[in-house]
């Protein structure tokens, strides 16, 4: 999220788009309620009426995956009307930027320049900026320009009419120019409008398109970096906003810094590669600090033996090259393939939670070995007694750990809105009366990794010393103790950096801005900098009560931090003056800097006043800093004064890309038909069926081939979509095992209208069979008016009836509640730019049972 | 019974519920209720169970509203125990094992209950319910969490809701905030806040954008306490008594008496 | 009856015997698992048979006692006096038999005696509960002098002479106080009815002992027969507008009333052709020339409010409106019309099934206010649990095995 769940009170119109928020963030509709009592409109967008549309004053239906026609359409209606904030969009967005004249989208064969149909990738030398001499961009700042940002979005949304995004999502149009109208409203300079997004929007073959249209729309209006606004990726896990900053994906290292590639033979040439890099002194340019980053990320792993010059320079070259996709899809390809040994499944379900449960449980048969840390024996640690399956067969050894829960442990947890909260252990696992087999995760880390590297140090075998000499104490000792479980305060320690001296640690480092490339700071996630400062050998002792201050008065441990703005005097001073509320600057801490609202520098004009005097976030206060100005309100983005620098600092020209070169499938997002689609291959809106960049598991080699068969239309006529149940977690472990849950909702059914209903001769209660080309799973059926089909025109301009289901995945065949799994019918195919799976939208039928 | 000015309890806002159940569930686990045994849903929308029970004191119910053939909304309400001011269950309990606090909450008392479920049958919104396979069968229902009331928190399920649809507070002043909210965002209630006045008025005011009675709340229910009914009734007996009495003995001795020392027939004369 | 022989090889007797066992078997499945595991009984619907027809229609059908006590020595008509003691047998039996019904049907029956102990003055429940219980001891006290006949307990029958009086009066002036709470109301009672024991002592046959009993016993009958009416008063938006009447305790009364004398005529007929007592052709006759009137006035009543709750504007349900045409059907046109045109004066068989429909209309009334008439949105509407019928069957036949004794070994049909 760039703000914040308290945030979204201060907005206009809340869009909630691919996102269930009522049944998968709940705790959001409180402040979604306080926004509609203060005179707010809610926007709900979803396939089907949800509980969160039971909120929306206005609800717009769409066929799954087609969201890019839905905004397409609203930026289409926007620049038509002059529905844009312009002031914003001049001088905090590129749309005045010109465009290298071979840059074109073709309608005919529906690419953009630079396709190359072999490799099924763009070459991407014509998206970029015209630049002038001294190598900054060229600009028309009347925006008349055919070929500026503005122009080329102008010609490229026409295509979206009224009628056309009608045509292809299903939603009336009459509800579409509401949705516009009221979206584009916020494009007065003290509206602002936010939108709430998910996984109706990520998983797609166009998902990260899905995406950026959303940031588009809402650069368009002005809405970034002010208070109620912004762009709100509603994260899934309780701390998988701590995962992605940690690196949980493959792409990454902590701090999201890109995951060094084959072509980053040593830190100097890695470096040089993720450096991005301007001409234009007014621009920020964030990322030009990388090598502190990754010089010291290193220095904290590998400790004394990363040094200037030791392998590849601070012992870079101890890191894995990897190269290609290593995303979930394409590892269990290979694993399908046998490309595997073993496999450690830590803290997931993948046998439930999967793309294409026929494929993914045989590649797990193909494993010597499986690993499962968990609080559950789950499908996935049983596959090899599921229902239908020859166990004696199955060669894998499965070893199932008993992991300690949440309550039972202390640590960290991110939340969606970058809050790093501090939390505390119920009871411990070790306690006596309590199940005193389970372990935390740190201990089972912990304790493996002690055990790997004595391995190694007996055999060291090809490349033992990333292992060996890696930085590792957490309080354990050397040895394997099953009851000492580590310091995770040492863990967050690290994670923040310190300084060195003598080749020793000397004191936490305050923020990432102390950090240096030169092997004299240490740092384990620079974007955590600056969350737990104030520690020395003494201090450590007492750093478990989060009121521990340091010797400059500072709080050790910042992520501790609970104090509610309510009792703040100068915050509620600020408040009284239109800053909004909610902030919390005392309360936990935020990453990056404790910065509440990211781009906040952009919610303001070239003299720093807010555009919205009444719920600012920051704005100029000459006075401050004795006489030298100073923002005041939220942690701004930089403390430079205002129309110094610009305000989008985390990319190199420093303005909101509304063109963007950065995704593999095209600069601007277009609607590209998900890869099973009721209209065959025939997108009514430019000549390419799905997105031309993804990849596609279907085609290849014959392994890949086998058990992803993708769906045509004749035969699988109706969309099916799945999505959660407030009632329900994930892959189901946790709730499938609870009985009050399993009370709530006790089998597998999936939603259908009365319509569908209707001809296929079944009722509300009814068995219904459904099958996609992958397999088919049987079902009860909840008859509803919450579904209406589609009315849809397709490209040769015939109306078309269109029926889509929902189909909840929570279900497996273990725990109380049991229910087949959705995941059966969905395929192998992913988003062009991270191969997320198409589990929202494919092709189905369904019969009664 | 007269209504204390602080008695407590809930504004129930069905335009802010969402649906979740996140208070049928605080409500099974603050008040350590077993799970029932459902399957696929027991009533319209997600309902489970089918309805209030020994195990489910509290039971959020889903209504599809359609108008003109279309769907307008979707709607959700909380069951639960109304706490009336008057409860028709407590006047209707023939040894008083229910009781009206004072503080608003009506409880059961475990020590004289002697189960003959004339609190079920009396309460207006079949609230009391009755373990049905158990020896010893408890009447259970809803207390308002009077247990955690008492020591300072506030009840379980509106302690969970994550939207603030259950508010708890003074009956006073919630109902100054239901007037309010009815009159600012009046297009989004049934102008009504059902509890102010029904069966005499509850401590669970409940406001929502369709009628309760399409909940399945009583249609016409009266303005005045259940109890009303059945008092004119109790209280005559007294009075019925001595009349009676009198007019007995008047017209045995019209009777038998004046009439003459009219001989038996039968010729018995006995005891009988 | 001069063997005193009790004949239990007859079919009748073994079915009986077979019902009460296995009515016996399933009472104790249902105090090992709970009610539900022998009835449909559910939280919608929380009363069934056991109440609508054990309870209600017992108290009903028991009505003969206080009626032909009151006809015999309230008004004075003696020649009645023949069917007194069986009546009133009929009486305490049948509340006996509630009592077991409602211990049955409690679901903590061992706390029965609560009743005396927790107080709640505002529960009609309560009211009937004391009614009941002091009814059955002026009932014990009517019936006990056939026991001191056949037992030539003199000396209990002097006390019994001496006592009985008196007891009804306390009994009558404590439930005044009960009720309200007011002791000098209870003064009130107690001195009318004091004067009343003045005013007959010596004056009729067996002083005032008879008569203060039956006047207690005329008493509380009223009370709670129409009390068990207000029990449903309370249920205005459950109970279909076909049976919901402010009214409802009236309609009790005069339906116990009217009950109570065809049951009279109809368990007399029965009585005299299985234990061969001649039956006075002109009690039966007599009582034959009221019923019909009963039968009129109770729907004159009824129609009466009907129409008072309703102005005809009905809100029944299709099985509602059927049950309550059977009712008016069974219960009061054809009996009317039996009676009154059907040459009942001479017929004692159109009189026998005259009287017997009318008890069935009670009996469907009783159930159509308890049962039929009640409908809960969201429960499947109740339909008694082969465990409840059988349960009802065995009580109801331990009832007659239970009267068949008394009647062969105690002088219920005049001294021998
Ligand atoms: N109770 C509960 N809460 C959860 C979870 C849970 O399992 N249970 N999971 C957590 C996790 S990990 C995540 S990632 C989040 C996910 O949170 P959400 O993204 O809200 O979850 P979903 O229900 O998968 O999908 C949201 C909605 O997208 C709609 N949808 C389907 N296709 C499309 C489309 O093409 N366009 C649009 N606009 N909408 C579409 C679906 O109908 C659905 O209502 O929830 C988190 N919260
Ligand atoms: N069809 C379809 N499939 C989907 C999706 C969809 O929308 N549609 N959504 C996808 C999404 S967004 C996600 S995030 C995935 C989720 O898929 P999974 O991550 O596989 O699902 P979870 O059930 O959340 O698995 C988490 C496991 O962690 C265990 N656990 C809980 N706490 C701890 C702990 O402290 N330590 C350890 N070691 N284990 C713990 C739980 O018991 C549980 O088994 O599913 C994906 N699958
Ligand atoms: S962390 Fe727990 S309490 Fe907080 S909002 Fe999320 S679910 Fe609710
Ligand atoms: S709702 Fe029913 S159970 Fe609750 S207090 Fe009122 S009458 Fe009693
Ligand atoms: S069942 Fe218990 S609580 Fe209910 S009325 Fe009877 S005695 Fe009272
Ligand atoms: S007040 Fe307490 S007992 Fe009543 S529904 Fe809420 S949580 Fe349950
Ligand atoms: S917790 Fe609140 S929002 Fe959720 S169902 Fe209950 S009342 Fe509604
Ligand atoms: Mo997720």
């Amino acid at each position: 999220m760039t703000n914040h769940w308290i945030d979204i009170q201060h907005a206009d119109v809340i869009m909630m788009i691919g996102s269930n928020a009522a049944e998968n963030h709940t705790i959001s509709m409180k402040w979604i309620n306080k926004a509609i009592e203060n005179g707010s409109t809610l926007i709900c967008i979803d396939p089907r009426y949800t509980r969160s549309a039971s909120l929306a004053q206005i609800y717009g239906p769409l066929r799954s995956g087609t969201d890019i026609t839905m905004i397409g359409g609203i930026i289409n209606h926007a620049l038509k009307n002059d529905k844009i904030h312009k002031e914003y969009v001049i001088n905090s967005t590129n749309a005045s930027f010109l465009i290298n004249p071979g840059y074109g989208f073709d309608v005919e064969k529906g690419v953009f320049s630079g396709y190359d149909e072999a490799k099924r990738s763009y070459k991407k030398e014509t998206w970029s900026y015209q630049l002038d001499g001294a190598g900054n961009p060229l600009r028309d700042m009347t925006l008349m320009d055919p070929n500026c940002v503005y122009q080329l979005m102008k010609k490229h949304y026409t295509r979206y009419t009224p009628e056309m995004v009608s045509g292809i999502t299903g939603c009336p149009k009459d509800v579409f120019m509401k949705i516009a109208e009221t979206f584009t409203a916020t494009s007065a300079a003290d509206k602002v409008a936010t939108i709430m997004y998910a996984m109706g929007t990520t998983q797609h073959t166009v998902g990260t398109q899905n995406i950026r249209s959303y940031a588009m729309l809402q650069l368009l209006m002005g809405n970034i970096g002010k208070a109620g606004g912004g762009i709100n990726a509603l994260r899934g896990e309780s701390n998988v906003q701590g995962s992605t900053d940690m690196a949980l994906l493959y792409n990454t290292i902590p701090g999201y810094l890109k995951s060094p590639g084959p072509g980053d033979t040593d830190l100097a040439t890695y470096i040089k590669n993720i450096t991005p890099k301007t001409n234009d002194p007014k621009s920020a340019n964030w990322l030009s600090n990388s090598s502190k980053y990754i010089t010291s990320l290193l220095k904290s792993w590998w400790g004394e033996h990363a040094q200037k010059d030791t392998e590849g320079g601070f012992c870079f070259n101890y890191l894995p090259k990897g190269e290609g996709w290593m995303d979930h899809i394409t590892l269990f390809e290979q694993m399908y393939a046998g490309q595997f040994d073993g496999m450690l499944v830590w803290g997931q379900n993948p046998a439930v939670g999967g793309p294409n449960l026929q494929k993914e449980s045989i590649a797990f048969e193909k494993l010597k070995w499986m690993v499962v840390v968990d609080l559950w024996e789950h499908e996935t640690a049983t596959f090899w007694k599921a229902p239908g399956v020859k166990t004696a067969d199955i060669k894998t050894e499965v070893f199932l750990l008993p992991a300690a829960s949440s309550m039972e442990k202390e640590g960290s947890i991110a939340n969606s809105g970058r809050w790093v909260q501090w939390r505390y252990a119920a009871i411990k696992p070790g306690d006596p009366g309590w199940h005193n087999d389970a372990r935390s995760d740190l201990w089972i880390v912990d304790s493996l990794f002690k055990a790997v590297k004595a391995e190694y140090e007996k055999t060291p075998g090809k490349f033992a010393a990333p292992v060996v000499n890696l930085n590792w104490d957490y309080g354990t000792g050397k040895t394997l103790d099953l009851h000492k479980e580590p310091d995770v305060h040492k863990v967050a320690r690290e994670i923040n950096g310190y300084l060195i001296k003598d080749g020793k640690p000397a004191g936490q480092a305050p923020a990432f801005g102390v950090l240096k490339d030169d092997g004299s700071t240490a740092c384990g996630n620079w974007i955590y900098s600056g969350s737990y400062v104030g520690w020395n050998s003494k201090e450590g002792k007492k750093s478990d009560t989060h009121f521990v201050k340091n010797s400059a008065g500072e709080f050790s441990n910042r992520l501790a931090k609970r104090i509610n703005e309510k009792d703040e005097p100068a915050a509620q001073k600020l408040i009284q003056q239109g800053r909004a509320s909610g902030m919390h600057l005392n309360w936990s801490w935020c990453w990056p800097v404790n910065r509440r609202i990211i781009y906040n520098r952009a919610s303001v004009d070239m003299k720093g006043d807010s555009f919205d005097s009444n719920k600012w976030v920051i704005r100029w206060n000459p006075a401050l800093d004795s006489g030298k100005g100073a923002f005041e309100g939220d942690v701004p983005d930089g403390p430079w004064a205002p129309g110094t620098k610009h305000p989008f600092i985390m990319v190199a020209e420093g303005y909101g890309r509304l063109f963007a070169a950065g995704l593999l499938d095209g600069p601007l997002p277009e609607h590209y038909e998900p890869v099973e689609s009721p209209f065959g291959k025939d997108n009514p809106l430019n000549g390419m069926a799905f997105n031309p960049a993804i990849l596609q598991y279907w085609k290849g080699t014959k392994l890949q081939c086998e058990l992803n068969s993708i769906g045509e239309c004749a035969l699988f006529p109706i969309v099916a979509t799945t999505y959660r149940l407030s009632e329900h977690w994930q892959a189901g472990a946790m709730t499938r095992n609870q009985p009050w849950l399993t009370e709530l909702m006790p089998d597998f059914f999936i939603e259908m209208s009365n319509e569908l209903a209707e001809k296929i001769g079944v009722k509300n209660g009814s068995k219904v069979k459904l099958s996609s080309a992958r397999g088919n799973v049987t079902a009860f059926a909840l008859v509803t008016h919450r579904f209406k089909p589609f009315n849809l025109v397709d490209k040769q301009g015939k109306n078309m009836v269109v029926h889509q289901v929902g189909i909840p995945w929570h279900f497996g065949y273990q725990g109380i509640a049991t229910g087949a799994s959705a995941n059966m019918l969905t395929p192998h195919v992913g988003d062009a730019n991270t191969n997320i799976p198409e589990y929202k939208a494919f092709l189905c039928n369904v019969v009664k049972a | 019974m007269k209504t204390s000015i602080n008695q407590k309890g809930f504004l129930i806002d069905g335009t802010k519920c969402i649906g979740c159940r996140g208070c049928q569930v605080a409500c099974k686990q603050w008040n350590e209720l077993p799970a029932e045994k459902t399957e696929f849903f027991g009533g319209p929308g997600y309902q489970n169970p089918a309805h209030l029970s020994s195990k489910t004191y509290t039971l959020i119910k889903y209504r599809e509203v359609m108008k003109d053939g279309k769907l307008k909304g979707w709607v959700f309400h909380k069951d639960q125990c109304q706490h009336c001011l008057e409860p028709a269950c407590v006047s209707a309990c023939i040894v008083g094992a229910l009781e009206k606090t004072a503080s608003g909450p009506v409880v059961w008392e475990d020590k004289k209950c002697i189960g003959c479920r004339y609190c079920m049958l009396a309460c207006p919104f079949n609230v009391p319910a009755f373990e049905w396979s158990s020896i010893n069968p408890d009447i259970r229902k809803c207390t308002l969490c009077s247990d955690r009331i008492e020591n300072g928190l506030e009840p379980s399920c509106a302690k969970a809701c994550p939207t603030k649809a259950i508010i708890f507070g003074d009956r006073n002043s919630l109902i100054k905030i239901a007037r309010n909210r009815l009159k600012s965002e009046s297009a989004k209630y049934h102008q009504h806040i059902y509890g102010e006045e029904e069966a005499g008025g509850t401590c669970i005011l409940n406001i929502s954008s369709i009628p309760l009675e399409d909940f399945g709340y009583p249609k016409n229910l009266p303005k005045t306490a259940m109890a009303s009914f059945t008092q004119p009734a109790l209280r005559s007996i007294p009075g019925a008594v001595i009349g009676l009495g009198a007019a007995l003995g008047l017209i045995a001795f019209i009777a038998n008496m004046v009439k003459g020392d009219e001989k038996d027939s039968s010729g018995q004369g006995d005891r009988s | 009856m001069n063997n005193k022989k009790i004949d239990f090889s007859g079919r009748g007797m073994k079915l009986l015997l077979a019902l009460i066992g296995l009515g016996g078997l399933l009472i104790v499945v249902r105090f090992i698992f709970g009610l539900g595991s022998v009835s449909n009984l559910s939280d919608g619907y929380p009363w069934g048979l056991w109440i609508g027809v054990d309870v209600l229609t017992g108290v009903a059908l028991a009505a003969g006692g206080f009626t032909i006590a009151a006809a015999v020595h309230v008004l004075g008509l003696k020649k009645y006096h023949s069917v007194i003691r069986p009546a009133i047998l009929t009486a305490l039996l049948g509340y006996i038999f509630v009592a077991l019904g409602i211990i049955v049907d409690l679901g903590r029956g061992w706390n029965i005696w609560h009743i005396i102990v927790f107080w709640n003055r505002d529960s009609v429940m309560f009211e009937v509960a004391w009614c009941v219980l002091l009814y059955s001891t002026v009932l014990a006290l009517e019936f006990a002098p056939v026991f001191f006949e056949e037992f030539k307990l003199t000396a209990w029958e002097e006390k019994w002479d001496k006592y009985a009086p008196w007891i009804s009066i306390l009994l009558v002036s404590w439930f005044v106080f009960v009720m309200s709470g007011i002791p000098w109301y209870a003064g009130i009672t107690f001195i009318i009815l004091a004067a009343c024991w003045f005013l007959f002592r010596n004056k009729l046959p067996r002083g005032s002992t008879v008569i203060l009993l039956i006047m207690a016993g005329i008493i509380f009958s009223v009370q709670h027969q129409s009390s068990l009416g207000s029990i449903f008063l309370i249920v205005p938006t459950k109970l279909s507008t076909l049976w919901y009447t402010p009214y409802l305790p009236v309609n009790f009364l005069i339906s116990a009333i009217t009950v109570g004398l065809a049951m009279v005529i109809f368990e007399s007929t029965i009585s005299s052709r299985v234990f061969g007592v001649g039956l006075e052709d002109d009690v039966v006759k007599g009582l034959a020339r009221v019923l019909p009137w009963a039968v009129l006035a109770t729907a004159v009543v009824r129609a009466a409010t009907l129409f008072q709750a309703t102005g005809f504007k009905l809100d029944a349900s299709g099985g509602q409106l059927a049950s309550f045409f059977l009712e008016i059907i069974v219960g009061t046109v054809i009996p009317f019309i039996m009676l009154m045109f059907m040459g009942a004066g001479k017929s004692a068989k159109i009189i026998f099934y005259a009287s017997a429909m009318v008890v069935i209309g009670v009996v469907i009334n009783r159930i159509n206010v308890s049962i039929v008439g009640i409908k809960i949105d969201g429960y499947p509407v109740y339909v008694p649990h082969i465990g409840e019928i059988l349960i009802t069957l065995g009580i109801i036949s331990t009832g007659l095995l239970a009267f068949y004794i008394v009647c062969i070994k105690l002088p219920v049909f005049g001294k021998r």
